[in-house]
Formats: structure tokens, C-alpha cells, sequence
């Protein structure tokens, strides 16, 4: 008996204790709390929470803070939708809001491509564009070898039977994660509305490409001259899409003889 | 209280029980927050402020709090003054504070404070007590300040924040294992001045007593 209440004194004096100085400390961060700007937080939780980092900022909570400071730019994420951009935009009086993208890979060579060597190495794409430059005898080709599907925080990117890497649209939040670690630098931006895109980046000329891939563009220019919009031109042997006038007839992925326009 | 009493207390964290050379306690503050005189010396300040109050509360709590519970409770007091610090920072020092913050969280079981509570406030009267926690935390103070000092001479070549021409930096001595050397280096030092002066003061002493005049040291007499 005498030990339980031995325990239960010390007990009740610690639990004192505790609620004396809790109190004291309840009065002091009174005293000293800190005036927070009440649009952080608003802003905070309209932006997609997915701490991808693709805005350059350690996560959404220190992009919000930069937004309203006036540091960062709302297009700087990708990954929130547009309807809270223009929400987000209202509160802080201004800013551009920004197009919607997704993130598409412009090649479709895979297997279709040749292969200079027979890699059987370790690694991720990363590694294999080491040694020489990668496997494929294109120099802009796909390496299918999955550094972007390991980087993308939402596993929007897969390499399926083609052997080149095809990002799935419903999951892409565009925050450009994959775009910084493909080696080859072959993954761009569009926007999330565009009906088709250039699954090639090979800028080199017909006999050229031929050569390398037989999915590559050669070049033709079929599309651009087939285009009922006007909306494609053709620069530097690649044909390029004005977004803007397209309006997703899907001529030009039945006019193109290597296949390489693809529907998204 | 005494005169003699409040003398040894005032003195002892600088010289006597310095915490930092002497006792070697909170060397992870030491080495972690030394990379700048600036940053050595909030520390230090801040680690002063929670030693009084911590020492102030605990010796006038000594009596209530039950023997076998008293570090739950020394932490519960500690961890108040640590988070009052936390709060004043992150208002009025908030550059400071992003830096710092791990660290100043981590005064909560700083070995200095835990061990002037446990061996000196417990069983002290409160005045003497916040003396104690004074003259601890100062000389803990003084004693980062000083590697402080070195550390950012050595490494930014830099005297509190200003760059010093013509002095290169070294940017590699500015690793934690640098701040080791460096606190060895002034630990050694700092003992072996106060060696110095201990056996100074002894043959003082021994001078007054009669016998002791004219003899010949035995550690010279081996040579």
C-alpha cells in the first residue's frame, strides 16, 4: 500500500510540475507568437500537396510561402490543376496562371531502333549513357532502360512492349522530374489538351534516320502539307505543332509513313 | 550564504569546472555550433539563459520533487526554459533560428544543464544556484566564443562575419573533424595554462612554510 502511494505522490507531483510550466509556456507563446500571412495557408491548400520539388522548392508548403512573398511564380508548378491556379491567383491578386502540361516523350523507337552494342550491365538509363553514349544508334533514341520510370514520384511512366518510355496522361501532374533526369533529354512538355504529338526528336535527314530507326521521322514533310489547320511547320527536319490551331483531325497520324506523329 | 561560497560559485564555471575544458560537457553543441563566432556565441547565450531558470526552478523545487522521479522532472523544468528560448528566436532572430534549430531543441538534454541541476541546484539554495547557472553558462560562452574564433579564422578567414583580406580561406577545415583538432588543441592549451598556474600558486605556498626554503625540487634533482 505504502509503495502505491509513493508512486501515485510522485506521480501527482510530476503531473504538477508538468501543468505549472505548461501554463507558463501557454502565456509565453501568447506573448510570442508570430503574425503568420493567413494567405499562406490558403494558398497552401489549394496547391496540388504533392511535394514533387518540380518548382524548384523543397515542397508545396515553401512554394506557397515563396508565392506570397512574391519570390515564385504560380506557372512555376505544374502539377496543380488550373481551376485552383485561378483560385490561388484571385488571392494573391494577380499572376500568371499558366498552361496545363503533361509531360510526353518524343521518340516511339524502342526495338525499332538499332542497337549499336548488346548492353548487359547494370543500371538504368543513366548508366548505359556512359558507354558510348547509350545503346541506341540514335543519338536521340529512347534507351528504355527506365531512369524516368524509377525518378517519376507518380509512376506515370512506364516502358511497355515498344521499349521506349510512353507517359500515361491520367497520372502525369507535369512536374518535370523525369524531363531533368532523362540523359537524352527527350522528354518535353505539351499541353494536357493537345490530341497528337511528335514521337520523334531526330532532326537528322531521311537517309540518315533511315539508317538508325525505323520509326524515326525522315523528315517528309506529309504532314505539314496534309494539315487542313496549317497547324503543323516544318523546322529543322522536324515537323512542329502549333497547339493553338490544332484541332485534332488526326490527319496527320494517318498521313505520316513512319507512324511517328501519335495520337495522345 | 558566504562570501568564499559566492566567490567559488561566480569563478568556477570560468576557470575551476569549466564545462566546456574542463568537465567536456556538451561537446555536441561545441563542435556542431563553433563554425562561427557569431553562431558559437547565440549558443552560448542561449544555453546561459536555460541554465539560470533551469537552476533557479530546480533548487526551488529541490524539496518537492521526489527523489525518484526528479529527472522526468529537471526535464520537464529544462525542456520549459528550451522551448521560451525556441519562441524568442524564432520572433526576433529568425534567420538564426533556421539555422540553429536543431541544436537549440537539443538543449533540452544538454549534459551541462542535466549536470548543474542533478549536482548543484539539487542541493543548493536558489540565488546561489542561478549564480551557479550564471557563471556556467557564461564560461560555457566564453569557452565556444574562443573556438569560435579559431574556427572561422581558420576556415573563412573571417573574424565575426568579416572577411579578413588577404587571408585565404581554407573551406575543408571547416568539417566537424577540424573543430575536434581544434578543441583538442585548446582543451590542451587551457590546461596546461592552468597547470601552470596551479603549481605556481603551490610554490607560493610552500615558499611561506619554513622547511620547504631553499630545497631543492626533486624534479630537478633527477636531472
Amino acid at each position: 500500500m505504502e509503495t502505491v502511494i509513493q508512486i501515485l505522490l510522485a506521480g501527482g507531483i510530476m503531473l504538477a510540475i508538468a501543468v505549472v510550466f505548461g501554463f507558463i509556456l501557454m502565456i509565453c507563446s501568447n506573448a510570442l507568437a508570430i503574425k503568420k500571412d493567413e494567405r499562406v495557408e490558403k494558398v497552401e491548400s489549394l496547391l496540388a500537396k504533392s511535394n514533387c520539388g518540380g518548382c524548384g522548392r523543397a515542397g508545396c508548403a515553401q512554394f506557397a510561402e515563396a508565392l506570397v512573398k512574391g519570390e515564385a511564380k504560380l506557372s512555376d508548378c505544374r502539377a496543380t490543376p488550373k481551376a485552383n491556379k485561378e483560385k490561388i491567383a484571385e488571392i494573391l491578386g494577380g499572376g500568371e496562371v499558366g498552361e496545363e502540361t503533361v509531360a510526353v516523350v518524343h521518340c516511339n523507337g524502342g526495338n525499332a531502333c538499332y542497337n549499336k552494342y548488346d548492353y548487359q550491365g547494370y543500371g538504368n538509363c543513366a548508366s548505359c549513357e556512359l558507354i558510348a553514349g547509350g545503346i541506341k544508334a540514335c543519338p536521340v533514341g529512347c534507351i528504355g532502360k527506365k531512369t524516368c520510370v524509377d525518378v517519376c514520384p507518380y509512376g506515370a511512366i512506364a516502358v511497355e512492349d515498344g521499349g521506349y518510355a510512353i507517359v500515361k496522361k491520367e497520372k502525369c501532374i507535369s512536374c518535370g522530374v523525369c524531363i531533368s533526369n532523362c540523359p537524352k533529354g527527350i522528354i518535353g512538355r505539351i499541353p494536357k489538351s493537345a490530341k497528337v504529338y511528335i514521337a520523334c526528336s531526330n532532326h537528322g535527314k531521311g537517309k540518315d534516320v533511315m539508317e538508325l530507326c525505323q520509326h524515326g521521322c525522315i523528315g517528309c514533310g506529309l504532314c505539314a502539307k496534309n494539315c487542313p489547320e496549317g497547324a503543323i511547320a516544318m523546322k529543322n527536319g522536324l515537323p512542329e505543332i502549333d497547339y493553338a490551331k490544332c484541332v485534332g483531325c488526326m490527319k496527320c497520324v494517318e498521313k505520316c509513313p513512319r507512324k511517328c506523329i501519335k495520337e495522345h | 550564504m558566504n562570501k568564499q561560497k559566492v566567490k567559488e560559485t561566480l569563478l568556477g564555471g570560468f576557470i575551476k569546472n569549466n564545462p566546456t575544458f574542463v568537465l567536456v560537457l556538451g561537446t555536441c553543441p561545441t563542435i556542431a555550433m563553433t563554425t562561427s563566432l557569431f553562431q558559437a556565441f547565440a549558443m552560448g547565450v542561449a544555453t546561459t539563459f536555460v541554465l539560470i531558470f533551469s537552476n533557479l526552478f530546480v533548487s526551488l523545487l529541490r524539496n518537492v520533487i521526489p527523489d525518484k522521479v526528479r529527472i522526468p522532472c529537471y526535464i520537464v523544468i529544462i525542456s520549459t526554459f528550451v522551448i521560451i528560448v525556441q519562441m524568442v528566436m524564432r520572433k526576433y532572430l529568425p534567420d538564426l533560428y533556421g539555422t540553429m534549430q536543431a541544436f537549440i531543441a537539443l538543449i533540452v538534454v544538454n549534459c551541462i544543464i542535466l549536470a548543474r541541476a542533478e549536482s548543484f541546484a539539487s542541493c543548493n539554495k536558489p540565488l546561489l544556484s542561478m549564480l551557479d547557472g550564471l557563471s556556467m553558462g557564461l564560461g560555457f560562452t566564453c569557452a565556444l566564443s574562443l573556438i569560435g574564433i579559431v574556427r572561422e579564422f581558420f576556415a573563412g578567414g573571417a573574424f565575426a562575419g568579416m572577411a579578413i583580406p588577404g587571408f585565404p580561406a581554407m573551406s575543408g577545415v571547416g568539417a566537424s573533424a577540424f573543430g575536434f583538432i581544434v578543441f583538442g588543441c585548446m582543451m590542451a592549451l587551457f590546461n596546461f595554462v592552468m597547470q601552470k598556474i596551479n603549481e605556481k600558486k603551490e610554490r607560493a605556498k610552500r615558499a611561506v612554510l619554513p622547511l620547504s626554503t631553499g630545497e631543492v625540487e626533486p624534479m630537478e634533482a633527477v636531472k
